[in-house]
């Protein structure tokens, strides 16, 4: 329990920095560029900067769903699968970087690892760039019942009257960074995944807030692959094998 | 006439928003209470402190020592028998030492099968050598906190806040949820049945500010020890006074949390 506590006043400051964040696909070099720099991308374990029952679970489901759309979309990657377990065969020589009996984490450790972690998978591997999926806070408006983020709008549980303000929200921010460079980003897509803060009520009944559960957050298979989808489509437009219209009618006559 | 109307009702709406966000473990009629209070008093008469558990980035020895003093002074003035936090710690580390650990040193992840064998070895080794009856389990948690206007609420503490999180109103009144810190208590039994739970506001994790939101620094994080006490004090009066005395309790204490 105190890893996510931890984690949520990380997530906190994290979701601070991300009310700046980009509702939209930004790519920060031109298409053309983009499109000749990068070929194959690796996929960097998935980042839960909001408190969920199980965030390491959570991740690895991130990471496979993403992992997935991108090789059905015929993106060359390699799966964070790859570099996770090169980071715990890193972190088991190193007796890894959170305390056992307290579950603190030595952040000076954990760097080391990760930075040797870094070093061996690119020696590993040949690839032009990484992708990490995150998982932030972000705030949403509300009006009428409905609430709306990053491209994406939700029913609030209670119609709320003619109330209307703000809620909390999470999103999945896709980012695309340099291979060594980690400050130089290629391109950056946030898409709303569900409310962290739902509110309820409205005229008639007393309007509150309520919290959505620990146990409900990025559990929902439909709601994340959406998210996921939305998220990468950008990248899919620009470096993706297009299904031409011929191998979609077979896949769809072969169903 | 109408503008005025919506706000009142705005305000009525969102009173019961403010207390939705508090936690009570005592019963609530004045009869039940008072007979609570009094068998908590003679069934458990010998309470153990558990360490009380902070996050990793606002250790503070300082505060965990005012919080436990102050939890030790309050029990100690309804005559429980207390058995300090240093006794069930050394015990604790004896048990996790056996154990190896109750997190997984490459993922972080907490194991809960050692940690359930561990509390129940440590509780029992208590129950044997100290004779305790319960468990006082207490921790820092961040938490929502609401406010309606410029006034926010949270744990039994009332205080003036400009910032705006979550929010609905009108251009007249907003209402909202900020962050803050609370104190968690929870009085067990040896076998892990919850007695008793409630949480005191320690302070806001924003710091003020008409326009934007501002996250209080980490040094200024449980520094007040007098905001550590408070909050001890909150998280127990509803396992240690009657319900007169809670009552005027709560208002005295309105006025004196109103922190400007």
């Amino acid at each position: 329990m105190r890893k996510y506590t931890n984690e949520i006043c990380l997530g906190l400051l994290v979701s601070l920095i991300s009310l700046s964040s980009p509702a939209t696909a930004e790519l920060l070099i031109p298409e053309a560029d983009f499109k000749e720099k990068i070929q194959r991308i690796a996929l960097l374990p998935s980042r839960i900067q909001i408190e969920t029952s199980d965030d390491y679970a959570a991740a690895r489901r991130i990471d496979e769903l993403v992992a997935t759309k991108l090789e059905e979309a015929g993106v060359d990657i390699i799966p964070a699968s790859e570099f996770l377990e090169v980071e715990q065969a890193t972190a088991r020589t190193m007796g890894g970087s959170y305390d056992a009996f307290t579950g603190d984490r030595d952040m000076a450790k954990a760097k080391t690892i990760n930075d040797l972690a870094i070093r061996e998978f690119e020696r590993l591997h040949e690839f032009d760039a990484y992708l990490i999926a995150s998982v932030v806070t972000t705030p949403s408006s509300f009006r009428g019942g409905r609430a709306r983020w990053d491209g994406i709008e939700v029913k609030t549980k209670g119609s709320g009257g003619d109330l209307y303000g703000s809620l909390t929200a999470s999103s999945l921010k896709i980012s695309v960074i340099d291979k060594t460079e980690a400050d130089t980003g290629y391109m950056v897509e946030q898409t709303g995944i569900q409310l962290l803060l739902d509110m309820d009520g409205g005229f008639w009944k007393a309007a509150r807030f309520v919290p959505v559960p620990l146990e409900e957050r990025l559990t929902d298979d439909a709601t994340n692959v959406r998210a996921v989808e939305a998220a990468l489509a950008p990248l899919i437009e620009l470096i993706g094998t297009p299904v031409t219209t011929e191998t979609a009618a077979t896949e769809g006559a072969s169903e | 006439m109408i503008q005025r109307l919506t706000l009142t009702l705005l305000i009525l709406m969102a009173t019961p928003v403010a207390l939705a966000m508090g936690n009570h473990g005592a019963p609530k009629g004045s009869k039940d209470h008072n007979r609570f209070i009094k068998e908590l008093r003679e069934t458990y008469p010998v309470i153990a402190l558990a360490p009380t558990e902070l996050p990793q980035e606002l250790r503070s020895q300082e505060a965990v020592d005012a919080l436990e003093a102050e939890l030790t002074r309050k029990l100690g003035f309804k005559e429980y028998t207390v058995i300090p936090a240093a006794v069930y710690a050394e015990l604790w580390q004896k048990e996790l030492e056996a154990l190896g650990g109750i997190y997984d040193p490459i993922t972080g992840q907490l194991i809960a099968e050692n940690l359930l064998v561990a509390k129940a070895r440590v509780r029992a080794a208590m129950v044997e050598s100290h004779d305790v009856d319960a468990f006082l389990e207490t921790s820092v948690v961040e938490r929502d906190a609401a406010y309606l206007g410029t006034v926010i609420t949270y744990g039994g503490v009332k205080e003036k806040a400009y910032v705006k999180g979550p929010s609905w109103g009108t251009s007249d009144v907003a209402m909202g949820v900020l962050r803050a810190l609370f104190l968690t208590a929870e009085l067990v039994t040896p076998e892990g049945n919850v007695l008793y739970e409630n949480a005191g506001g320690i302070q806001l994790r924003f710091k003020e500010s008409r326009d934007d939101v501002v996250v209080t620094p980490v040094e200024e994080l449980l520094a007040v020890q007098e905001y550590n006490r408070t909050a001890a004090h909150l998280a127990l009066r509803g396992m240690l006074y009657d319900y007169r005395t809670l009552s005027r309790d709560i208002r005295a204490r309105k006025t004196e949390n109103a922190r400007k």
